[in-house]
């Protein structure tokens, strides 16, 4: 048997292994040190999203009021039918339940799961907006019926006082395509969004803010059970209060209700709408509940255009209410002075063409023009004038520019001068006889309604540009603040007091003189001035417009109305525009 | 011959401190399986701490077995425990020919035998016998060339199973060993130059770099000028031709390689295990959250909790306080052994204690390295620790073989 020999290893070679051993134990140390102390917080936050699953929590959005407190729209509970993916796929036999109680087939069931669902683990819905008694059924069933449950969501209701959807809007699933707007904004798919109206002018005072329910799942993703492990509730939405009257809005769309056009009342020394009517408009709460699809090609091929806001967007040739502009430079600039006469003899000719009166009105003075809207004192007039000051006029009463109304889809119009002639025509391709056309507003002039009412402000206050506007107040539900949004006011001041007091004269002769075209609007008491005005319309009949304020003790409302095809502002828009003043100053002694 | 030519229960000699300490970390990992091996929601299942139990005592009974054998017959018979140890490892790979099973394990009737487990044994023996009976001078070269076969036959067929993590252990062994036995620092870093220059030869600057290192050591050391120019250029060879053998391997498989180096590179796949430890590892912050309380561990994110990834689990519920108290009780240990060499009777009893502790230490770098990702994944397990008989009986039967050494 070999003898073992002595120990003759060296001593520092030993040492050294010691002390590699020693260097390797502080290099994995200093690895614990940079993970659980340096990093902690890093890893932390993964260990949690790692356990918890996040399951959202829609937040009720933003109730919107009328001026009175009355609820334009508000929300109603709803119930959905939800089913988990991931846990319904192992019980088949849940789908059969459902259908029984429901008597909705399993094959269109199963179809809107795969529509809603966005994930395994996250609750896709299957019918909405079940009744009270398949709610209660289901319920007492849960237990049988794995993987299924109810859930509450809020959905939209819009008042059935007015049919105003043009106005309010409505909220809709936010389409796939359209994602990639709203993914930075904090949207998800399958979230709601407000379109059109209201609904998406304030969409993010309204929105609110979601809340999440984290629910503790293994690795694999299943929940360990069903109570929350942290729950965040959600914000709702902030409370709008509108400067619209329900009830003046509700009485404008009667009376609109067989014509198509638009109506707005609006408070001219703030800019508040009292009311704000495009006809014929659409029920918001169609959308609420989700469209089929014949109800909305109903709404898309209708051929009076529902979803066009005609108060805002529809831009149409003004008519005699354009004259007051005339009048104002022609008065300014010294063309003429309240005395000027000119004959009409129901024809004006110029270079090989004549143009048209409506009547054969004589020798008339500038307030008889006005009051009688005769079209041959204007041709005269601007021929004076000229078409540069009678431009520059009507871009001070604020035509060919937004007014800056909250609400979307504004558009401008036209404020034709010089330099639209030249670019529309070639420089020097127009003729003289287009200035007759714009004087009487036709021709290249296109306004809004909205524009209209705005003038009619200015005119009524002397210069007072407002902002016209529908939000009078945003209640905060985080703070409970509230907040009156301050809305810009400027002024026209290089108009004289004797040119002012010239246009009142006319549009009050216009109004309440036996004689004036709009004499249909007048409302004994409310001392009302006015001008109506017919644009020729090539597609058929003229349409009508009607422009006027009261001038009674604090009731500072002016009104437009215009009518499409109307045939003459005298025949249709005048009277509204009587009776809507005229209501209102009822329904506010009241 | 008789019994007692073979065994000497030296009871006395053992060195007490040592044992508690193992001990001390055997209940710890009891701890951490019952731990690991509780999933919320289901029931709680004991039949991992039991098994374990069991496995403590045959690991005891290992350490009986290796630290009462006699070196003297250790010494006679260590080439035949060598033979035999070679033909166990091949055994499985010739039945996997045949049966298209695993090649890593010999099944004996429901109890299953790793042989590369029990070769660390007998490599260390046989290594131990080696160098402490060498008539040659660790300062010629040529003294490493019959040392490496014995380390080369082994090595290679585990490397072949495939198991880097065995390969490199035994690795580490040799060059401990080659290191403590006196060989020129010189020729180990010769026979280390060609693994570094692989790794260096992916960047053309740390290859640059590494080649002027390698050239100036060469020249310093220069003493045959035929033998230093050789060695430089097969360093450069290797160099050369490490981008050819790179771009002759399979994408998937320069793909495995690159994930063992980065996890992140695959999140859901390889690198999974890597992220969800280190998840586990770093949540646990300072004081940890507190036993069974580990949402890694708990909720089934870790992989292989109770065996390879144990450190993660006592990690996150022990937090940095734990993990560096268990950890100074290892660097204790491996320490108090190294210490042993220095004073042990024989040259080869120095050497199994070298051997031992260092097989130990690299299980140990091993495993922590990989839960910690400084390391690739190799699926190691932790010694006294980890969920295992066989692994148990492994770890009890080298601190067997280090007191053994350690005793008269």
């Amino acid at each position: 048997m070999p003898h073992e020999v002595k120990n003759r290893m060296d001593k520092y070679r030993v040492i050294t292994l010691f002390v590699t051993a020693l260097f390797l134990f502080i290099v994995i140390i200093i690895r614990f040190y940079s993970l659980q102390i340096i990093n902690y917080s890093i890893y932390e936050s993964e260990a949690r999203g790692n356990m918890l699953n996040r399951i959202d929590i829609a937040a009720p959005r933003g109730i919107v009021f009328d001026r009175n407190e009355k609820k334009l729209i508000y929300n109603v509970p709803c119930y959905n039918i939800v089913v988990y993916p991931d846990i319904i796929k192992q019980h088949p036999e849940t789908w059969e339940k459902i259908s029984e109680i429901t008597k909705v087939p399993i094959e269109k069931l199963q179809k809107s799961m795969k529509r809603n669902q966005y994930g395994s683990y996250r609750p896709a819905i299957v019918l909405r907006n079940i009744n009270d008694k398949i709610n209660a059924i289901i319920n007492e069933n849960i237990l049988d019926l794995p993987g299924a449950e109810v859930a509450f969501d809020p959905i939209r209701e819009y008042t059935n006082e007015i049919l105003s959807g043009n106005l309010l809007g409505y909220t809709a699933e936010i389409r796939r395509r359209d994602m990639y707007k709203y993914r930075n904004a904090g949207y998800k798919l399958g979230d709601n969004i407000g379109y059109d109206g209201i609904e998406k002018q304030y969409e993010n005072l309204l929105r609110g803010e979601r809340g999440y329910r984290y629910k503790q799942v293994n690795a694999t993703g299943k929940p360990l059970n069903d109570q929350a492990y942290e729950q965040t509730n959600p914000i709702p939405g902030n409370a709008l209060y509108l400067t619209i009257d329900q009830d003046l809005q509700a009485r404008a769309e009667s009376l609109l209700v067989n014509y198509s056009g638009a109506a707005i009342v609006m408070n001219y020394e703030n800019g508040e709408i009292i009311a704000c009517v495009s006809s014929p408009s659409y029920d918001s709460d169609m959308f609420a509940e989700g469209l089929t699809q014949t109800e909305w090609d109903s709404i898309v091929q209708d051929k009076r255009i529902p979803l066009f806001n005609r108060a805002i967007r529809g831009q149409y040739p003004p008519g005699s209410i354009y004259k007051m502009i005339t009048a104002i430079a022609a008065l300014e600039k010294g063309v003429i002075t309240p005395e000027t006469e000119y004959e009409c003899t129901g024809v004006f000719d110029m270079g090989r063409r004549s143009f048209k009166c409506s009547h054969v009105h004589g020798i008339e003075n500038l307030n008889e023009a006005i009051a009688h809207s005769c079209n041959v004192y204007f041709y005269n007039v601007i021929l004076a004038l000229g078409i540069d000051d009678w431009s520059s006029y009507a871009k001070k009463m604020k035509f060919g520019e937004l007014t800056g109304i909250d609400l979307p889809g504004e558009l401008p119009g036209i404020c034709p001068d010089r330099t639209f002639l030249d670019a529309q025509y070639g420089r020097r391709k127009w003729w003289k006889g287009m200035w007759l056309n714009m004087v009487i507003g036709q021709g290249d002039v296109l306004i809004t309604p909205l524009q209209a009412l705005l003038y009619t402000g200015i005119l009524a206050t002397h210069g007072k540009v407002v902002t016209p506007h529908l939000l009078r107040s945003i209640h905060y539900t985080e703070n409970e603040a509230i907040e009156n949004p301050v809305y810009p006011v400027s002024y026209v001041t290089d108009i004289s007091a004797s040119t002012w007091k010239e246009i009142d004269h006319g549009m009050l002769n216009a109004v309440q003189s036996s004689w004036g075209t709009g004499r249909t609007a007048n409302v004994p008491g409310l001392n009302m001035y006015g001008k109506t005005g017919t644009a020729q319309n090539p597609h058929g009949e003229p349409h009508g417009w009607f422009i006027g304020y009261s001038k009674h003790k604090d009731f500072p409302y002016a009104v437009v109305v215009f009518v499409e095809y109307g045939i003459a502002g005298a025949d249709v828009a005048a009277p509204v525009a009587g009776q809507l003043l005229k209501a209102y100053y009822y329904m506010r002694e009241q | 011959m008789k019994f007692k030519d073979f065994f000497d229960f030296k009871f006395s000699e053992i060195d007490i401190p040592s044992l508690i300490l193992v001990f001390v970390l055997t209940g710890c990992g009891l701890i951490a399986i019952y731990s690991a091996t509780s999933f919320v929601g289901a029931e709680s299942n004991m039949q991992y701490f039991w098994k374990q139990m069991l496995g403590i005592l045959g690991g005891l009974a290992m350490f009986i077995m290796l630290f009462s054998v006699r070196k003297s017959f250790l010494l006679s018979y260590a080439e035949v425990l060598y033979i035999i140890g070679i033909l166990l490892i091949i055994i499985p790979f010739i039945l996997s020919m045949v049966t298209s099973g695993t090649n890593r394990w010999i099944n004996l009737g429901g109890f299953q035998v790793q042989p590369s487990e029990y070769m660390k044994f007998i490599l260390i023996i046989m290594l131990a016998k080696v160098f402490s009976e060498t008539r040659r001078s660790p300062l010629q070269a040529g003294y490493v060339l019959y040392p490496l076969g014995i380390l080369a036959i082994p090595a290679i067929l585990v490397f072949l199973q495939p198991d880097l993590g065995s390969t490199l252990i035994y690795g580490a062994i040799f060059v401990a060993m080659l290191f403590a036995s006196g060989y020129k620092l010189y020729y180990i870093f010769l026979i280390a130059a060609p693994f570094i220059t692989v790794l260096a030869a992916f960047n053309s600057w740390v290859f640059l770099v590494w080649g002027i290192t390698v050239a100036v050591i060469i020249f310093l050391n220069n003493k045959n000028i035929l033998f230093s120019v050789g060695m430089f250029l097969m360093n450069i060879l290797v160099g050369v031709m490490t981008p050819f053998f790179w771009n002759a391997i399979k994408p998937y498989q320069q793909q495995r390689i690159l994930t063992m180096l980065n996890p992140h590179l695959d999140p859901m796949g390889a690198g999974y295990q890597v992220i969800q430890s280190q998840i586990a590892i770093g949540s646990g912050g300072l004081i940890g959250k507190g036993f069974m309380q580990g949402t890694q561990a708990h909720l089934n994110f870790l992989p292989e909790q109770h065996t390879d990834f144990i450190f993660s689990v006592i990690s996150e519920e022990f937090g940095f306080i734990g993990i560096t108290l268990i950890l100074f009780v290892y660097c204790f240990l491996v320490l108090r052994w190294y210490r042993m060499a220095i004073t042990a009777k024989s040259t080869f009893s120095a050497m199994l204690i070298i051997g031992g502790t260092t097989a130990l230490l690299a299980h140990i770098f091993i495993n922590v390295g990989m839960t910690v990702g400084l390391l690739p994944v190799t699926g190691k397990p932790l010694p006294f620790i980890s969920y295992g008989g066989s692994f148990l009986m492994t770890s009890f039967g080298l601190v067997g073989l280090v007191l053994n050494g350690n005793a008269e």
